[in-house]
């Protein structure tokens, strides 16, 4: 057998690993080879037809038929059924608890590289903070394992419900993106190698900051990678749904899969799931965290996951902030591709869920300023600022207010003779865009002096400057929200054609608060006067409960978004080309999908609390195997080794 | 804020000086830099 030294071991291993992982980066890349000179040979064989696409114009406006037209499904032919469910129901459950789980697991790799990369910088300059950053990745990567399992499973579970329930729609669907689901498969089965090497490989390939933990962390960068083009080729199929391209007016695919894939609504979809799912997964670690900080028996194990706790929900947060304009720009354009579709979203049949998602966000943005307002019970010296809290959360409830109300009422005729109109003449007016985008500004910019007041509260000012610093954040602040008041206003005696555009001035007036101010903020703390350190595991519990609230509000906000976003096609499986025609193709009442949606939430958080439970048996053994080699030890006995 | 020894030095006269020029800039920015430069940005790309 040949006989290496470690080095050379280490050298033989690295190689092995490049070429395997190189291989699987090229296996998606397989089947488009072989398929790409099968459609030169059909090319050549005959004259093709050329057909018109459905979206795509001037050039490019033509192409050759490539797939048959998605006709007509016919009941119950092409549908299928268990008994009398509701056949949509299931497949709507199936695909909000794969969607869940998929979005945890690709989030959570994010975060852990972030946290491996602050841990690696960290490292030189102080060991035990690079190495604490590097066990909290190490931490969060052991959740996402399990969640990846489940994942797996319910993607299963999914398209076996597709194949039984909706075998019609999912011959078309399967018919127009074969070019590309091989190219998927193969790309979960790179995903999943890559996985398992980055997380089983984390303590043998750890040496510090050196060559190997930045290899590790390459790793993770490919993780990362394959993971976001993986759900962007999922989201490639929704957004395909809702605004089809590529393909005639009969369906029919016109061979340019990069068409389909890039069809009107992708891009923004792609931007606002990939925030969506940072926020949503940074909500799910920080109630992880929670969790383990209520259940904890001692400080220190409190103290490290209040730390813990405290770090997933600030990177959650970083991708809740600019959330809400990434939604008002995927609106845009779904009003610039059928303004239509827009006014049943938001004027509507659907409007009434856009009020529960506002309540929803409303509750989101509250808790995070409570959750920093409980936080601070940790830091020495925010005594100082607890009397900023009551206008802070004045002016959350005021623009809740205004964010919550709605355009018109559903009324009986009584009720609209009284009150003069379906819309009230005066809170009528809170009703519109205008009012909206004001109360979603002032409730991110009181966040963010929420945000600016916690960084600052257990430290004296020391730089010279500070006084001018203070006067400055204060007319940023002032003019920001004096500006985002003006727009609000100013946009009720404008058309609407204008008025769509003052949402942008809006935004960026929040955006100057939040990068100008954190900044200057974080400059004036440079050399403070400490006047404690901070005291992790100290936070009231009540603090710890406000972030299972957040997760779940994230939760909840998600289900109703997603039945929003899938409801708008009405009767369409593929809007204007393949008819739903089975018995469920109406709109659900708003009751029955607030049901189906709370019951997803539900289950969600059920399993999720299985796999916090998993995570947790595997801790306890190893403590358990930690704590008899200390006793071992202690009286001089050999034991076996205990496995990782 | 006013735990700091070198801002009691401050005396009142300059700060309000100094909130007056911050209060001018800080209404120059928002409605000549991002009001005006962003709707002319906006109209150049979705001409309506």
């Amino acid at each position: 057998m040949l006989n290496l030294s470690g080095e050379k071991k280490k050298k033989v291993g690295a190689w092995l690993l490049l070429s395997m992982i190189g291989m699987l980066v090229l296996l998606p890349f397989a089947p488009a080879v072989v398929m790409a000179a099968e459609e030169a040979a059909v090319e050549e064989a005959k004259e093709p037809e050329k057909a018109k696409d459905v979206f795509y114009k001037e050039e490019g406006e033509f192409g050759i038929v490539s797939g048959p037209p998605a006709g007509e499904l016919v009941y119950p032919d092409d549908y299928g059924s268990y008994g009398d469910f509701q056949s949509r129901t299931i497949i709507w459950i199936s695909n909000q608890q794969h969607l869940y789980f998929g979005s945890f697991v690709l989030a959570v790799p994010m975060f852990v590289w972030v946290m491996e990369l602050i841990g690696i910088l960290q490292y030189e300059k102080n060991p035990k903070v690079g190495k604490k950053f590097d066990d909290l990745a190490h931490e969060m990567m052991k959740i996402s394992l399990t969640a990846y399992s489940v994942t797996a499973i319910l993607g299963g579970i999914l398209i076996f419900s597709f194949l039984a329930l909706y075998p019609g729609f999912f011959r078309y669907l399967s018919g127009i993106f074969k070019p590309v689901m091989h190219i998927y498969a193969l790309l979960f089965i790179l995903e999943s190698g890559v996985l398992y090497v980055y997380y089983y490989g984390w303590d043998s390939m750890n040496d510090g900051n050196g060559d190997w933990k930045w290899s590790h962390l390459s790793l993770g960068t490919i993780l990362n990678a394959v993971g976001i083009v993986l759900m962007v080729m999922a989201n490639t199929w929704v957004s395909f749904m809702m605004s089809p391209a590529g393909v005639d007016a009969e369906g029919r695919f016109l061979g340019d899969i990069w068409k389909v894939m890039h069809n009107p609504l992708m891009v923004p979809v792609v931007v606002h799931r990939i925030l969506g799912n940072a926020a949503f997964g940074g909500g799910v670690v920080a109630a992880y965290a929670s969790f383990k900080f209520l259940s904890a028996k001692t400080l220190e194990e409190k103290a490290h996951y209040d730390w813990m706790s405290y770090i997933a929900m600030f990177m959650g947060i970083l991708a809740l902030i600019p959330l809400p304009f990434a939604g008002y720009w995927l609106m845009r354009e779904i009003y610039a591709y059928r303004q239509q579709m827009g006014i049943t979203l938001m004027g509507g049949l659907l409007a009434w869920v856009f009020i529960m998602q506002a309540t929803m966000i409303a509750t989101l943005f509250i808790t995070v300023n409570y959750y920093l307002f409980q936080a601070m019970g940790r830091m020495p010296g925010s005594e100082r600022y607890y009397k900023y809290f009551k206008v802070l959360l004045a002016i959350l409830v005021v623009a809740t207010i205004a964010w919550l109300t709605p355009h018109t009422l559903v009324m009986t005729p009584a009720e609209l003779k009284a009150m003069g109109g379906a819309q009230h003449p005066v809170v009528g007016n809170y009703g519109v865009m205008s009012a909206k985008n004001t109360a979603i500004n002032t409730m991110i910019t009181t966040t963010v002096v929420s945000f600016i007041i916690y960084q600052r509260s257990n430290f004296k000012l020391t730089v010279p400057w500070a006084w001018k610093g203070n006067i400055f954040l204060a007319m940023l602040i002032l003019g920001a929200e004096v500006n985002i008041l003006f727009l609000g206003v100013y946009g009720y005696f404008i058309p609407a054609n204008v008025r769509i555009g003052l949402s942008v001035p809006q935004v960026a007036s929040t955006l100057s608060v939040l990068f100008i101010g954190v900044a200057v903020n974080t400059k004036m703390l440079k050399g403070a006067e400490s006047i404690g350190e901070i005291r992790w595991g100290k936070m009231s519990v009540r603090g710890a409960y406000a972030l299972f609230m957040l997760a779940v509000a994230f939760t909840w906000t998600m289900a109703v978004m997603g039945y929003l976003r899938s409801s708008v096609r009405l009767h369409w499986h593929v809007n204007e080309i393949l008819r739903d025609n089975s018995p469920w193709a109406f709109t659900n009442p708003l009751g029955y999908a607030g049901n189906i949606n709370s019951l997803n939430v539900l289950l969600f958080w059920t399993m999720l609390l299985f796999v916090f439970w998993l995570s947790a048996l595997a801790g306890a053994g190893k403590k358990k195997v930690e704590a008899e080699e200390a006793a071992a030890a202690a009286v001089g006995k050999a034991v076996p080794a205990g496995s990782h | 804020m006013s735990d700091n020894k070198e801002e009691a030095k401050v005396g009142l006269g300059q700060k309000i000086v100094f909130g007056l020029a911050m209060f001018v800039a800080s209404g120059l920015y928002y409605i000549v830099f991002l009001n005006k430069s962003l709707m002319v940005l906006q109209n150049l790309a979705y001409p309506y």
